[in-house]
C-alpha cells in the first residue's frame, strides 16, 4: 500500500522540491481524485513553490483553477437573484459552507469546488421561500413520497431544489443536524452573531454568513457527523484553512470556539477537529486548544475505534491507497454516520422501506448512474458540466 | 537528437502485456496517456492504429490514466459490458463489450475536453497544407469526419479529426493526429479511395451507427509537435447531388458559430472571448456546401495555394 502522498504534501508542501516524475504522477492522480487540485495550486502559490511545479502538471492546476473561477461566477449570479428574493419576502437568510466562504471572501474559497448553494432559514419562513423559488423555476429533486416524508419529518433540511434550466442546486436547512437526532442544536445560539453581507441593494439587506466561531464549528460538526467521507480530507483541509485564518483575525479564537461549543453542547466535534488536525495535518494547536484536547473526556466508550475510522479515512480514496483497513473504516464510518443522524428505532424502518422500494422497482436502483452520461452523446461535455 | 521510440517497436505480446499490467504509455500530441486494458480488441486496435505514436514510460509525466475494464460479476458472462475509467472514476454508462475501442477513443476525447483548459477547445477537424491551416467546425452528421479523412488522404496533414486545440497564450493550433472516426456510409466512401487506407475494427450497432477508425498517416503523426497559426475556418455541409457552393461568412456570424462548437468557451470566460475574437480576426471564414469529392478537394487546394 502507498501512503497518501497528498497528505504528506499537505503537511509539508516543500517536499515537492525533490519530486521526480513518478511522484508528480501519483500526486496528480490523488489530488484530482480528492477534488483538491486547485486547492493544492493555491497552497503551492502561498508557499512560493510554483517554480517547483513542472509545466505539464501546472496545466492541470490551471485548468482546475479556471473551472473553480467559472463555478464561483455562476454562484455569485445565483446569489444575486436569491438576495433579491429574500429582500422582497423580508426574510433573513444565512449562507453556509462553500457559498459562505466565497461570499465572506475567505482564503479557503480560492480553489474550492462545491456542488450546492447551502442556506439556513428560520423554519417558519421555509414554506414561503419554497413557493417563491418554485415560481422562479426551482423544483424539488426528490419526487417520491417516502423521500419527501423522510426529509420533512426527520431531517434538518427540505429536499434539495434544482433550477430547471441552469441546473444549480439549493439546499435549504432549518438546522445543521437532523431534527430526529438525540442531540438537537439550538440553532438560534449558532446564528445569533451572524454577519451581514456587503450587498448593495435598495431593499435592505437580508443576507448573512455565520460568525467565525459558528462557521468553524458548523464545518466541524458537519464533518464529524458524516458517514461518507470520500471528500473527508478536503473537509479537514477546510478546517485547517479556516483555523489559520480566524486564529489570526480573531481575538482568542480558541476560547471563542470552546465557549460556543459548550453552549450548543458540541464540544466533542471541536475535540475531534483539533485532534485530527493535529494528528493528520500536523497542525500546531494554541495553548488553549491544546489544554482543551488534553483534558476533554469524549462521551464515547471507545476512542480507539474513532481514531481507527478517521486516521484511515482522512486520506485519498483512490486505488493507489486502497487497503483492508480503509475498507473497514469506511464501513464503520457509514454505520456511525447513519446512527448519528437517526436513532435505530427510525433508521431500521427507513432502510427497510428504502430496500423494499428498490426491490419492487419503484425507485431507480442504480441511482449512482443518474449523473453518468452516454459516451456517444455529442453534448457529453455540457451535460457533465451541469453536475 | 535521440531517436524517438514508437509503439511499432513493441511485439504484439509486449503490447498485450503492457496494456494488461502497468499500462501502455503513449504521447498523444501534447498529452501523455497511460492506457490499461486486458481486452484483446483494445490490444489489436491500438497496435493497428497507434503504431506511429511515440512510446513513453512510467518515468515520464503522465496526464491521463485511462482504462477499459469489464465490470465484475455474473453480468460478464451473459451479455458482457465494458466501462471507461479516467483516474479510477467512470464518467459514462457502460457499453456492450464489442464497442471497447470506440469507447476508448471517446473516453480519451472526454479527458481532453474536461481537463485541458489551457486551450480554447473547439469541436472541429483541423488540417494543414503548405503552412496554411483550416478549421472545420461542424455538428455531428455534417460530413466533417468524411471530409477530414478525404483531405488527410490527399496530401493534407491531419492535426485533429475531433478537436481543435488553440493555445491561449500563443494562439497557435496544436495537433493530436488521433485516428479519424468514420460512421456508416463514410466508411465505404473512404475504403473506395484510390490510396491505401488502414481501418480499425468495424463496430456495428453503436448509437451512432456503424463505426470504424482510420489510422492517421505516419507523416501526420511524426509532425505532431509542429504548431501552426489558424488560417481559415470553413463550416462544411454535405448536400447530396448539389454543385459546390461556398460563401464568405460574416465575422459576427462566424464568431457565434465558433462559440456554439466550443467545449469550454463558457468556462474560459474572458480568456475564451479574447481567444475567439483573435481567431476570427486572424482567419478567413467560409461556409461550404458540397457533394462531389473532386470539387471539394479543388476548393481546399486553392485555399492552400
Amino acid at each position: 500500500m502507498h501512503t497518501s502522498l497528498l497528505v504528506k504534501v499537505l503537511k509539508s508542501p516543500k517536499i515537492i522540491k525533490s519530486f521526480n516524475s513518478k511522484d508528480w504522477n501519483l500526486l496528480l492522480r490523488q489530488a484530482s481524485s480528492a477534488n483538491m487540485l486547485a486547492r493544492l495550486a493555491y497552497t503551492f502559490n502561498n508557499h512560493g513553490l510554483m517554480n517547483a511545479v513542472p509545466d505539464k502538471i501546472l496545466n492541470h492546476f490551471n485548468s482546475d483553477q479556471v473551472k473553480v473561477a467559472h463555478l464561483h461566477t455562476q454562484v455569485n449570479q445565483e446569489v444575486q437573484e436569491l438576495n433579491q428574493l429574500f429582500n422582497k419576502l423580508d426574510i433573513k437568510a444565512i449562507y453556509l459552507k462553500g457559498t459562505a466562504y466565497l461570499l465572506a471572501d475567505l482564503p479557503l474559497a480560492q480553489g474550492r469546488f462545491f456542488s450546492d448553494i447551502d442556506l439556513l432559514l428560520n423554519q417558519s419562513d421555509i414554506a414561503k421561500v419554497e413557493i417563491a423559488l418554485k415560481c422562479q423555476g426551482w423544483k424539488s429533486q426528490k419526487t417520491d413520497d417516502h423521500d419527501q416524508a423522510y426529509y420533512r419529518d426527520y431531517m434538518h433540511e427540505i429536499p434539495p431544489m434544482q433550477h430547471i434550466i441552469r441546473g444549480t442546486v439549493i439546499d435549504i436547512h432549518h438546522n445543521i443536524l437532523p431534527v430526529c437526532n438525540n442531540n438537537i442544536i439550538d440553532i438560534s445560539l449558532l446564528s445569533a452573531d451572524a454577519l451581514k453581507l456587503n450587498v448593495n441593494t435598495t431593499h435592505g439587506n437580508h443576507s448573512y454568513v455565520l460568525a467565525p466561531a459558528a462557521m468553524f464549528l458548523h464545518s466541524a460538526i458537519h464533518l464529524f457527523h458524516e458517514g461518507e467521507l470520500e471528500q473527508g480530507l478536503r473537509g479537514l483541509s477546510d478546517l485547517d484553512l479556516l483555523l489559520s485564518h480566524f486564529d489570526e483575525s480573531e481575538a482568542n479564537f480558541s476560547q471563542q470556539l470552546i465557549d460556543l461549543g459548550t453552549k450548543i453542547n458540541q464540544q466533542q466535534s471541536l475535540f475531534y477537529a483539533w485532534r485530527y488536525l493535529n494528528r493528520i495535518l500536523n497542525r500546531e494547536l494554541s495553548n488553549t486548544a491544546q489544554a482543551f484536547v488534553e483534558s476533554y473526556q469524549p462521551k464515547i466508550t471507545n476512542l480507539t475505534t474513532i481514531d481507527f475510522i478517521f486516521t484511515n479515512l482522512f486520506t485519498v480514496h483512490h486505488s493507489t491507497t486502497a487497503s483492508w483497513r480503509f475498507s473497514l473504516a469506511a464501513q464503520l464510518a457509514y454505520w456511525r454516520g447513519h446512527l448519528l443522524r437517526m436513532p435505530l428505532r427510525l433508521l431500521i424502518p427507513h432502510l427497510l422501506t428504502k430496500s423494499w422500494l428498490q426491490l419492487s422497482g419503484l425507485i431507480k436502483k442504480d441511482s449512482v448512474n443518474i449523473n453518468k452520461v452516454n459516451a456517444l452523446d455529442p453534448r457529453f461535455h455540457q451535460l457533465d458540466e451541469d453536475k | 537528437m535521440p531517436i524517438k521510440k514508437t509503439l511499432r517497436s513493441l511485439s504484439t505480446n509486449e503490447i498485450i502485456q503492457q496494456l494488461k499490467n502497468d499500462g501502455l504509455v503513449l504521447a498523444v500530441g501534447p498529452f501523455v496517456f497511460c492506457i490499461k486494458s486486458s481486452l484483446s480488441s483494445i490490444a489489436s486496435n491500438v497496435q493497428k492504429i497507434y503504431g506511429d505514436f511515440q512510446l513513453l514510460s512510467h518515468d515520464d509525466l503522465i496526464d491521463f490514466y485511462v482504462a477499459i475494464k469489464k465490470p465484475r460479476g455474473l453480468r460478464s458472462f451473459i451479455k458482457p459490458q465494458i466501462n471507461f475509467y479516467c483516474n479510477d472514476s467512470s464518467p459514462f454508462l457502460p457499453l456492450p463489450a464489442s464497442q471497447a475501442f470506440p469507447l476508448l477513443e471517446w473516453g480519451m476525447n472526454w479527458c481532453i475536453a474536461q481537463h485541458a483548459h489551457h486551450y480554447l477547445l473547439l469541436h472541429s477537424a483541423v488540417l494543414e497544407k503548405n503552412g496554411k491551416s483550416v478549421i472545420l467546425p461542424a455538428q455531428s452528421g455534417s460530413g466533417k469526419s468524411t471530409l477530414c479523412a478525404l483531405l488527410a488522404l490527399n496530401g493534407w496533414r491531419l492535426l485533429s479529426d475531433e478537436m481543435a486545440l488553440i493555445d491561449l497564450k500563443s494562439n497557435q493550433l496544436h495537433a493530436l493526429a488521433r485516428p479519424i472516426s468514420l460512421k456508416n456510409e463514410s466508411i465505404n466512401v473512404i475504403l473506395n479511395q484510390p490510396c491505401a487506407t488502414i481501418l480499425g475494427e468495424v463496430v456495428d450497432d453503436t448509437t451512432k451507427g456503424t463505426i470504424s477508425h482510420l489510422k492517421p498517416s505516419t507523416a501526420s503523426v511524426q509532425q505532431v509537435a509542429k504548431t501552426v497559426a489558424p488560417f481559415a475556418i470553413v463550416f462544411p455541409k454535405y448536400q447530396a447531388n448539389q454543385p459546390i457552393n461556398t460563401k464568405t461568412t460574416e465575422k459576427a456570424t462566424a464568431f457565434m458559430a465558433v462559440i456554439e462548437n466550443s467545449f469550454n468557451y463558457a468556462i474560459l470566460a474572458e480568456a475564451g472571448f479574447n481567444a475567439v475574437a483573435q481567431l476570427i480576426d486572424n482567419t478567413q471564414c467560409h461556409t461550404l456546401a458540397y457533394s462531389s469529392t473532386e470539387e471539394v478537394l479543388a476548393f481546399f487546394e486553392e485555399l492552400a495555394s
